[in-house]
């Protein structure tokens, strides 16, 4: 028998002609509706493995969440303690009074400078006496005959202490500045710890998306393999790969959101309680008082887009990378 | 039609499934595939469900060439080509209504062409009241006769049985052969590998013989050879 062309392939014939309808990666609205009625049907008909992935992907929101919350917070109370770390502008004590104003003046307008504060003479020996612990007085008496050798300052609070020496370099230039104290190495901490929680944030979030799309997947995994006949038999009949996917992307998606209400609403409802909790333990405030925390309205509209995101994502990985090898009839 | 072009099939552990076929089965026929067990009937039905690729060799339907058709073809392939299988494979969360509309689901039909449909293909097979029923809650023969429901719906050019009646009580078993043969009548080239050698006997159809994966004897209405006689 004569063999036919190899390329035959390119004739019309009714075999051939792959129907463009059906089953395409797309959606449609129609088929839509019957992936989402295939996806419910599945979820109730395999109820207990459904719960159990919504319940992991819940456990894995958790400390996302939790996390995030941690890492926030820590990264807040450094960035207060950024914030208290000033710069001491001592004025030169040749200057008048209506100087000492244009230089305030000066200050206030200059670049990542929040706000200043005027110290006398007298109040910052004050200052000094009550650091020293100078509770009965010899200090100032020692001083009282003689002039006060100590000078007018301002006290500079910045926007951003991360900019603090370039601020220093501005600021030494003004007329009537005898010099600046100031702790370079104080905020240069504050800062490299401030780095590093938000790098340990990172981190820790990274890692727990990883070992959360591994569990998911393994749960659905589950799923995916008590239905391996139904899939192959889909394939049988026609189906192609993402008409049998669809479903179970859904699926997964549907997990995912699910799973992520969860650690949503102990957000909503539960955060502000627990938060208040910890900060009036009396441990907490015998360590520090005036703890900087974020509210659950801060926390919220930030965690609850990634999460839902972050639960759609895994639940639809989840789906994908468990049915991959099923689809190969 | 179907033309099967010197195919060879050689599976990975080396095991051959068909050797060097070659063979045409023309529009509107029917045509018992027989042989004993490991002899090459199902591999052949694989092979031209796309489920096997060939080793060797060439597969045209209609003229053509579906040998290199690629993943996302095959489905479109399968469409066209009603299957039935000896264990029935019918998705067991569905209904047998649910089961048939499956297969015209799948090729994106309206809701009206499934309702129209779905009820006639039921009622042809003789299912039209068990409709709501799961196939767990069906006999044997009934759960074929949802099979074979679910292979005609498209109206496909070529239907292929897998040991149909294989797990069919004799009599079961010809109510679904007179399925077949009345869907054959229609139109429908039906291609059926089976050991069933009283069906093939009575049926005076096309008889393709394989052993050790070759055809060794191709009939006109013919019947189980006396070779194979010896064999069961």
């Amino acid at each position: 028998m004569t063999s036919m062309p190899r390329d035959s392939k390119t004739n019309t014939s009714k075999i051939a002609q792959p129907q463009k309808r059906g089953g395409s990666s797309s959606l449609r609205l129609r088929n839509l509706k019957y992936y989402t009625s295939q996806s419910l049907k599945s979820m109730w008909r395999n109820k207990f493995m459904s719960l159990t992935s919504m319940l992991t992907v819940a456990a894995c929101m958790v400390m996302v969440i939790a996390s995030f919350a941690a890492t926030s917070n820590m990264s807040l109370f450094l960035s207060h303690l950024e914030n208290t770390v000033g710069i001491v502008v001592h004025i030169d004590d040749e200057l008048g009074e209506s100087q000492r104003v244009l230089l305030g003046q000066q200050l206030a307008a200059a670049d990542n400078v929040a706000n200043i504060t005027l110290f006398t003479p007298d109040e910052n020996l004050d200052i000094m006496a009550e650091m020293w612990g100078d509770v009965h007085g010899v200090f100032r008496m020692a001083v009282e005959d003689e002039r006060n050798p100590l000078s007018y300052t301002y006290l500079l609070q910045l926007d951003n202490v991360r900019m603090k020496q370039e601020t220093i370099n501005t600021i030494s230039a003004f007329f009537g500045v005898d010099y600046i104290d100031h702790s370079m190495e104080v905020a240069d901490t504050l800062v490299l710890a401030n780095n590093f929680i938000a790098i340990l944030g990172i981190v820790i979030i990274g890692v727990l998306a990883i070992l959360s799309v591994a569990i998911i997947t393994n749960t659905i995994k589950l799923t995916v393999n008590s239905r391996r006949n139904e899939i192959i038999i889909m394939k049988y009949v026609g189906a192609t790969d993402w008409f049998v996917r669809w479903p179970f992307v859904i699926e997964g998606v549907l997990i995912g959101v699910f799973g992520s209400l969860l650690p949503l609403g102990i957000i909503w409802f539960f955060y502000d309680g627990l938060i208040e909790n910890v900060l009036q333990s009396t441990l907490f405030q015998a360590l520090l008082n005036d703890f900087p925390v974020r509210a659950s309205g801060e926390i919220f509209p930030i965690a609850a887009p990634f999460i839902l995101i972050f639960g759609m994502v895994i639940g639809t990985l989840g789906s994908i990378t468990s049915m991959r090898r099923h689809l190969d009839v | 039609m179907i033309k099967v072009v010197n195919a060879t099939k050689i599976y990975e552990n080396g095991a051959r499934g068909i050797q060097d076929v070659t063979l045409t089965i023309n529009k509107g026929e029917f045509a018992f595939i027989v042989g004993s067990s490991g002899s090459g009937k199902s591999t052949l039905i694989k092979i031209l469900l796309r489920e096997l690729d060939l080793t060797e060799g060439e597969i045209f339907i209609n003229t053509e060439n579906i040998t290199f058709y690629n993943k996302k073809e095959i489905p479109f392939l399968r469409r066209k080509l009603g299957v039935v299988f000896q264990d029935f494979r019918l998705l067991p969360t569905k209904t047998v209504y649910e089961n048939v509309a499956f297969a015209m689901q799948i090729t994106d039909a309206s809701s009206r062409e499934i309702r129209r449909n779905v009820p006639m293909v039921l009622s042809m097979v003789g299912l039209q009241k068990k409709s709501k029923a799961y196939p767990n809650q069906l006999s044997g023969g009934e759960q074929q006769r949802c099979a074979l429901a679910r292979a005609i719906v498209n109206n496909p050019p070529i239907l292929l049985c897998d040991e149909p009646t294989g797990n069919l009580d004799p009599d079961t078993a010809w109510d679904i052969m007179n399925l077949l043969d009345e869907i054959n009548t229609r139109g429908t080239t039906v291609v059926m590998a089976t050991h069933a050698w009283d069906i093939v006997d009575a049926m005076k159809k096309r008889v393709i013989n394989m052993k050790n994966g070759f055809v060794v004897r191709d009939v006109e209405k013919g019947g189980y050879s006396n070779d194979i006689y010896a064999e069961r």
